[in-house]
């Protein structure tokens, strides 16, 4: 009796402390991949809304990026998320693809569709800022412009190669986990991307 | 960037990367906004998921659990160790383990104790008033060998 009396405390006390193991560890994966996502999401954004070529549809596609990435590979060791992520992305960014081409498709065959249906703008984002820009920075706005709709005219595969290895800093190996690739397909990618941006910002950049 | 063998291209890529983390980092306010709710929601769902993974773990190993402690404390309670049968408490040597290292240590005193432990069988008598295996046929010749000599008159 003694014995079982001596082994019951130590019975009770175990569960609460591995609750609060289990918390901390939670708490510790939560702050990583808090920092992981804050780190990352601003170009995730802008090389969604390059591909996409819409605000709120690159938005959704880096909302839908971070919980598939959350749900089903939070527990993989964080070297392992970024190429893991962009993966998820570039799916995201097809899948918003496909869905306007439908939408695109389906609305082609309802004969009464017109402008009316179309979102409504906000009229203070259209108004014109009469403030005018610095020259310079009219001209980096004008570049970047141009830079967006070469990069939006890449085949996707190429775009992809470009925006990983140049704007997110990926090396090779990164690039090729991330798209799914081998190394040497990502260096054809990327190095094709460089020659056709070249040619058609050559105007730009002299 | 080792693909860009040509300087040219390199500066291309420098001018275009540095291009395109200007625009991302003088994203809207909406845009950043939208962005962090984005980041939030999904580690809710994160930390939701854990917790409740947890919980469920929990849940499915406490029965098992309880059960297992029912056992040994069942097991504890009817004595223990010192509840063997009685032919094995019999055997049970009453050396202490430090006898035990004792004995080990000293290879004389091992010889001894496993002499002691397994009489020799050829010596007559040798495991006489051990109980169980008396030697009869020894007692037997003893009784007669003293009515013999008795009958001889011997030491008389």
């Amino acid at each position: 009796m003694n014995a079982f009396a001596t082994l019951l405390p130590g019975a009770t006390s175990f569960l609460p402390l591995r609750n609060t193991a289990l918390q901390e560890s939670t708490q510790q994966e939560t702050r990583s991949m808090e920092s992981f996502l804050a780190g990352v999401e601003r170009k995730a954004f802008r090389i969604a809304q390059i591909a996409l070529r819409h605000e709120d549809d690159a938005l959704d596609a880096v909302q839908e990026a971070m919980l598939r990435l959350v749900r089903n590979y939070a527990r993989r060791p964080a070297a392992e998320w970024p190429p893991l992520f962009y993966r998820i992305l570039e799916n995201c960014v097809r899948d918003a693809q496909r869905r306007r081409a439908v939408r695109a498709r389906v609305m082609s065959w309802i004969p009464w569709k017109g402008a009316d249906d179309e979102e409504m703008a906000d009229p203070l984002e259209q108004a014109p800022d009469p403030a005018p820009l610095p020259p310079a920075q009219a001209q980096a706005d004008e570049t970047l412009q141009a830079l967006e709709a070469a990069l939006a005219a890449l085949p996707a595969r190429q775009r992809q190669a470009f925006l990983l290895r140049n704007f997110e800093g990926f090396d090779v190996a990164a690039t090729a986990q991330a798209m799914g690739c081998s190394e040497g397909s990502v260096k054809t990618h990327y190095f094709r991307a460089l020659q056709t941006l070249r040619a058609q910002l050559v105007e730009y950049w002299t | 960037m080792s693909e860009e063998a040509d300087p040219r291209e390199a500066e291309f890529a420098r001018r275009a990367r540095a291009l395109l983390e200007d625009s991302a980092g003088s994203l809207s306010a909406r845009t950043r906004s939208r962005l962090t709710q984005a980041r939030y929601a999904a580690l809710e769902q994160y930390t939701a998921a854990s917790t409740a993974s947890a919980r469920a773990a929990w849940q499915r190993w406490l029965p098992a659990g309880a059960v297992s402690a029912a056992v040994l404390a069942a097991l504890l309670m009817q004595g223990g160790p010192m509840s063997l049968p009685v032919q094995m408490q019999a055997n049970v040597p009453a050396a202490t383990s430090g006898d035990d290292l004792e004995l080990l240590a000293d290879r004389d005193a091992l010889e001894l104790a496993q002499d002691a432990l397994a009489p020799d069988q050829s010596a007559p008598g040798a495991s006489a008033g051990t109980g169980a295996d008396v030697d009869y046929e020894f007692y037997a010749w003893a009784v007669g060998a003293a009515q013999d000599d008795a009958d001889n008159g011997v030491g008389t």
